[in-house]
């Protein structure tokens, strides 16, 4: 076992290299990285537990990027944009996937994977081609941080309907109940608590800062998964209403090394749990999901850019920022119960992060 | 003087603010330290150039940009608003009850709580001055204190 663990920790640690290297995105080196060590090692126990780790650390820290001030702070312009994004994207996923011949369940993650940008992958790109200070890079920030908030309420219900294995309307209602029970609950105890975790949290060792922050996020995660609605889920709620701004960059360095060592771990599970028999089917139904995964993004960004009064090029280029997929996309994919979604979805999300930048040169 | 700031999510705080002739001015405060200066002229929303910094760097720039080793005539006044304290660089006019007397006479700290730091005139640079140091009309004297002294210590002083 140890072995194991080596060998993937070492091919890891190459990939992050290379990646770094060709400034690339890790996430899709890593899933790679799985699907060679798939010839060498099976996909194991211990290897599931760390990326179900891996899984919940990166929802969390996905989570801290929001905090309720900033729900409430949002404009509505913010929202007015969250809103068509979701409303163009995810039907367009859903009616893609019913079009490649999907079952109702795994259309319905298609659509999710088709909705969600990677919130990380856009700010590396932004980052990289000095769009930080461009008008649309506000937009484009908080939309996505938004539709991670919005896809992480979609993913509970997917996940826990999955869970209960029915699609009857009954089923359905009560995963809804228990999703939003559980936001609206854990949400309300947290602003009731919010003096109690403040006082907590300004403790002066770090290692009881750790232990502390780690700890809600797995009692979090446990109520979650005893709910049906997924350890990760809640975890990232737990990153949701832990943090105000003082907090949030002593949580996030405390964090980010386990993150970064479990994510990894995670994403190469994925490559290690890849069906590889249909490559050449998965080709086609990628070619066209790539597409309306692009022309989604950028007619999304034209449509808000006018209506927020951008200019031509800044509504194009808000469109190229929306495009790339990530963790969130692969995560759900994960859930479905075709195999082949998941394939589609990790070849979607590396051809897409090697095209953005392109496009983002086509668009300057 | 309106500066705009907006926080952007995975990159870093955006800070922007119009100059007097109508450029955009427009700082990005990374995650990771670094800086970055966009220059936007007049109605242009793609930035005439890009400064990028270090953190070390940006420090030191910002440093040279608000006086600290060079404090030209033009200004009679500066001021460095920090999260507890306030420095300022106040210029004594002959009318202010400041003049002719020491710092002690004055019983600065008594009164307001501010205390002078420093003193420059045309012929001295006293570094942490001595109680029985005298104030002249036209020296600069550099306060420090909470935001509330320094402002009593101007009201009181006729430093306006």
């Amino acid at each position: 076992m140890l072995f194991e663990l080596s060998l993937i920790l070492f091919v890891l640690y190459i990939g992050a290299l290379l990646a770094h290297r060709l400034r690339q995105s890790s996430v899709s080196v890593f899933i790679v990285a799985g699907i060679l060590l798939k010839f060498f090692i099976p996909h194991s126990e211990v290897v599931r537990f760390m990326a179900q780790l891996g899984a919940m650390l990166l929802l969390f820290t996905i989570g801290l990027d929001f905090s309720p001030e900033r729900v409430r702070q949002g404009s509505r312009k913010i929202f007015v944009a969250t809103a068509l994004d979701a409303l163009i994207n995810l039907p367009l996923g859903i009616l893609l996937g019913l079009g490649l011949g999907l079952d109702v369940m795994s259309a319905l993650i298609m659509g999710g994977v088709l909705y969600n940008n990677s919130t990380s992958i856009m700010a590396r790109f932004i980052i990289d081609f000095r769009r930080s200070a461009l008008p649309e890079t506000e937009y484009a920030v908080s939309i996505s941080v938004f539709q991670d908030l919005i896809t992480a309420l979609y993913l509970a219900i997917i996940a826990g309907i999955v869970h209960s294995g029915t699609l009857d309307v009954w089923g359905i209602g009560l995963v809804l109940g228990k999703t939003v029970g559980f936001f609206v609950g854990a949400f309300w105890a947290a602003m009731l608590l919010r003096p109690v975790l403040r006082r907590l949290m300004a403790h002066e060792s770090i290692e009881v800062f750790l232990l502390f922050v780690v700890a809600f996020l797995m009692a979090l995660a446990a109520l979650a998964e005893w709910l049906g609605l997924s350890g990760a889920i809640g975890a990232f709620f737990a990153g949701f209403i832990l943090p105000e701004r003082e907090f949030r960059e002593r949580v996030e360095r405390v964090i980010a090394p386990f993150r970064d060592l479990f994510a990894a771990i995670f994403f190469v599970s994925f490559g290690l749990l890849m069906e590889l028999s249909h490559v050449s089917h998965m080709l086609l139904a990628s070619f066209l999901v790539i597409l309306g995964a692009v022309w989604g993004k950028l007619g999304t960004g034209w449509v808000i850019g006018r209506l927020v009064r951008l200019s031509k090029s800044a509504s194009w280029r808000l469109g190229v920022a929306l495009i790339p997929r990530g963790e969130f996309s692969i995560i759900l994919a994960g859930l479905a119960p075709t195999p082949s979604i998941l394939g589609v979805t990790v070849i979607t999300v590396l051809v897409l992060a090697l095209l953005t930048p392109l496009l983002m040169k086509r668009f300057h | 003087m309106e500066v705009r700031e907006v926080e952007l999510p995975g990159i870093g705080m955006k800070f922007s603010f119009e100059t007097e002739e109508g450029e955009t001015i427009c700082v990005i405060i990374h995650k990771t330290g670094r800086r970055e200066i966009y220059r936007f002229l007049p109605a242009q929303e793609t930035p005439e150039s890009v400064i990028e910094l270090s953190d070390k760097e940006a420090r030191e720039l910002g440093a040279i940009l608000i006086g600290t080793h060079f404090q030209p005539d033009v200004q009679d006044t500066a001021r460095l608003v920090m999260k507890e304290l306030t420095i300022e660089w106040l210029k004594v006019p002959a009318h202010s009850p400041l003049t002719g007397k020491t710092i002690q006479e004055n019983k600065i700290r008594k009164l307001t709580g501010a205390t002078i730091i420093a003193l420059f005139g045309p012929t001295k640079k006293i570094l942490n001055p001595p109680p029985d140091t005298k104030l002249d009309a036209g020296d600069t004297v550099v306060v420090i204190g909470e935001q509330a002294q320094v402002e009593a210590f101007k009201a009181r002083f006729a430093l306006h």
